[in-house]
């Protein structure tokens, strides 16, 4: 995860290297949550094609803000792959069952809009938000601390685990494994040990660690945490959270022009 | 302030006591050096006095320790925590969150502090310790040094009576190390009560108060500083030296030496960084090369780029007057990294070591069905040549469990050791590939005198049969019992083509 936000910061430098950045980047944390929760709430109960595409047009719009067209467009041409593939095999069904009606490429279309959409919102989150961002948004929520400190522990973790993992996979380099698709193939549970052994470990000691940090930071002294800064949105977030909610709003009125029949895998 | 009186501690499901009858006090104002081997019982002192041993591990606690006047055993950790701060040996691991300004501020959040208070408090942390630039920073992105300032800023903040140092010299580089020292002699003069415990002694005196030595969970020395210039002690109970000459100014410069590994041209510059590497060539001798810098020099940078773990931007390499690419040097070399944890797979120590026996064979195969050079290696458990020598190094599972004392772990899981005797193992790994070229970074920091000797007498004997070390360390004592010369960075561009003929002859 990247930097984000810039009410989070310490020090003038902080902010000013902050506002710097594109557009997503200075959205709050809280705010990219918030449209991709209502991103996530649009495609399960929407399942008209056309209010899909408008939400796939505005989420694609808003993702491309990022200004990471050539991952998008991977991503995305990740999906048509699927799509093509899934297209394929409904159509050698249909032939190998004619009993099977084939079913209308359009309703096929809806699980791949509805991926493609929050493929959109989820990226824009992941890609332009700090780790330390959605702690301080956690923190913000003043959530009990039986709540907040899993959750935070887990945000805290991928860091660690991401750093865990290229650790792993250079040591191998140096010890003269090629972990490749055919070792992996020819060698199953040497693979399975190599990769795994010492991630399971480095977890279980980095929950120790973690759990010590806690201990020794006064963990228990208060029942709730209490933030020394106010995090604000500003009003380019509430803009962002009013023009998703009215996306959103269209949607739904598209979806009932056609006649609601929302929900469902098609 | 902080005592310990006949204190005798078990842990769950250990059968024998890890310390026993240990009484120890360490008055305000004064710093006290707790030292001995490894697992003499140090690190236990050190979770008895944060209150860590009984709340955190539980075990069973017999005697007093008391912080403050207040016992341990019967004040909450949080309220431990506040009378005496603990700084450990890496400070990431006590890094809650993942900006500077953040971790200061975590600990009093987390007591409900009001919010004025609390970033007055960061404030007033980073204003003392000269890192107000640094707060926006993420803690991965700073050196060790930083690193120290910030866990010890963020304890210091809460305003303990007591801090307690676990191995705070482990990752730190000279100058680093003299600034703690300072930072030590400050909090005395503070009325702070100083427990330090660590393996390095020299930069500690003058510093500390009292000396304590400790070797199977007991106190069986005690006394100033001066203990400590007693080679018979020393050697006796596994210490390093009490005094080091420091030998990064005195080495002579390796580049020219000699032609067994020569770069060429080499440029890197880190993503969005300057450009660290500009054009710079080097010839390497056969023996031990200590890879000297400042922080951010680019040390391990050096060591990542000849190993292909980082990609150059350009530049050639040779070995022995064969080009070979850097991804392909592994296969004559080995490459011991700092982190043991991620360096361990198998299921006991002895498979670990035949294992990267075995991965050598293979690698040994490779290369000589490449034909960069010929090559006998033979295969697992037989022993074979390196170098140019002819000499014969240890290469069985046996002959490594042996040399480097441990043979009596053979069947441990090696997750399970201790970090010094980890330490060992990935060190005796990389040279169970008998390698031409062998780059250590840090292999003896968390290592008492008797192992870093051990480590020591290894790497030269590597270098004795041909072999071409670099070590990349910090541990003065380290380099100076082992190198013959150093490799200083940041390279100019010293040596051309016309100085060294044997580049002359790859460009």
């Amino acid at each position: 995860m990247r930097a984000s936000s810039m009410n989070d910061r310490w020090t003038a430098g902080g902010a000013a290297g902050a506002r710097g950045r594109g557009l997503m980047h200075r959205l709050d944390a809280r705010t990219k949550m918030a449209v991709s929760l209502l991103g996530s709430v649009a495609v399960m109960v929407l399942s008209d094609p056309a209010a899909l595409g408008l939400l796939l047009a505005a989420s694609a719009a808003y993702a491309l803000t990022l200004g990471r067209w050539r991952m998008l467009l991977a991503c995305h041409a990740g999906i048509a792959v699927l799509m093509c593939v899934a297209f394929g095999l409904m159509h050698a069904m249909h032939l190998a069952v004619p009993r099977m009606s084939p079913l209308e490429p359009v309703r096929l279309l809806v699980p791949f809009l509805r991926l493609a959409i929050m493929l959109n919102v989820v990226l824009a989150l992941a890609l332009s938000t700090r780790v330390q961002a959605m702690l301080s948004t956690l923190k913000s929520l003043r959530l009990p601390f039986c709540v907040y400190i899993p959750t935070a522990v887990m945000v805290r973790f991928v860091p660690s685990f991401v750093a865990d993992v290229r650790q792993v996979s250079e040591t191998l380099k140096t010890r003269g494994y090629r972990v490749n698709p055919l070792f992996l193939l020819r060698h199953p549970l040497l693979s399975m040990r190599l990769l795994f052994v010492p991630l399971v470990f480095r977890a279980l000691r980095a929950a120790d660690e973690l759990g010590i940090a806690a201990e020794l930071k006064g963990l228990g002294y208060a029942d709730r945490l209490r933030p020394c800064r106010t995090v604000h949105l500003a009003r380019r977030d509430w803009a962002a959270m009013a023009g998703a909610l009215a996306l959103v709003a269209a949607g739904v009125g598209l979806q009932l022009r056609a006649g609601w029949g929302g929900g469902g895998m098609f | 302030m902080l005592r310990l009186t006949d204190v005798t501690y078990t842990y769950p499901h250990a059968t024998e006591p890890a310390v026993r009858g240990l009484s120890l006090r360490v008055r305000p104002g004064e710093a006290v050096l707790c030292t001995g081997p490894s697992g003499c019982g140090k690190s236990t002192l050190v979770r008895l006095a944060n209150g860590l041993c009984p709340h955190y591990y539980r075990g069973r606690l017999e005697g007093s320790v008391t912080v403050d006047g207040r016992r341990t055993a019967e004040t909450p950790l949080h309220e431990l925590a506040r009378l005496a701060g603990t700084l450990f040996q890496d400070p990431e691991n006590q890094f809650f969150a993942l900006t500077v300004g953040d971790e200061i501020a975590f600990a009093h959040e987390w007591r409900g502090s009001e919010p004025a208070r609390t970033l007055a408090a960061v404030q007033e942390a980073a204003r003392r310790f000269g890192i107000g630039h640094l707060l926006d920073q993420s803690i991965h992105d700073l050196s060790e040094g930083q690193k120290q300032k910030v866990a010890l800023a963020s304890i210091l903040s809460l305003g303990p009576r007591a801090v307690v140092l676990d191995e705070p010299t482990a990752n730190l580089d000279p100058e680093a190390t003299l600034a703690l020292a300072e930072e030590i002699r400050a909090l005395k003069a503070a009325g702070m009560a100083v427990l330090v415990v660590d393996h390095r002694l020299y930069w500690l005196e003058g510093v500390v108060d009292r000396v304590v030595v400790m070797a199977e969970g007991r106190i069986v020395e005690e006394g100033d500083f001066s203990i400590l210039h007693d080679d018979a002690l020393r050697q006796a109970r596994g210490l390093r030296a009490a005094r080091v000459a420091d030998p990064r100014t005195a080495l002579p410069e390796a580049s020219g030496r000699g032609d067994a590994l020569c770069v060429a041209d080499l440029r890197y510059a880190h993503k969005h960084g300057p450009e660290l590497f500009h054009g710079a060539s080097f010839l390497l001798p056969r023996g031990v090369i200590g890879v000297l810098g400042d922080n951010g020099a680019g040390k391990t940078t050096l060591a990542r780029l000849l190993t292909g773990l980082h990609r150059m931007h350009s530049g050639r390499l040779h070995l022995h007057g064969v080009p070979v690419r850097p991804d392909r040097l592994l296969r004559h070399g080995s490459i011991v990294l700092q982190n043991t944890d991620h360096q361990l797979h198998m299921k006991s120590v002895r498979e670990e070591i035949a294992a990267s026996i075995a991965a050598g064979a293979a690698g040994a195969a490779g290369r000589a069905g490449n034909g960069t050079r010929p090559d006998s290696r033979p295969a697992t458990g037989q022993t074979c040549q390196t170098g140019q020598t002819g000499q014969t190094g240890p290469s069985t599972e046996d002959d490594l469990l042996r040399l480097f004392n441990l043979a009596h772990l053979a069947d441990r899981h090696p997750q399970s050791l201790s970090g010094g005797e980890k330490q060992r193992l990935v060190i005796a790994c990389g040279m169970a590939k008998q390698p031409e070229v062998l780059i250590l970074d840090e292999p003896t920091s968390g290592l008492d005198g008797h192992n870093m000797r051990l480590v020591a007498d290894a790497v030269r004997a590597a270098a004795a049969r041909g072999a071409v070390v670099l070590l990349v360390s910090h541990d003065l004592e380290l380099l100076s019992i082992t190198c013959d010369a150093a490799l200083r960075l940041p390279l100019r561009c010293p040596h051309t083509t016309k100085e060294n003929p044997q580049c002359s002859t790859i460009s």
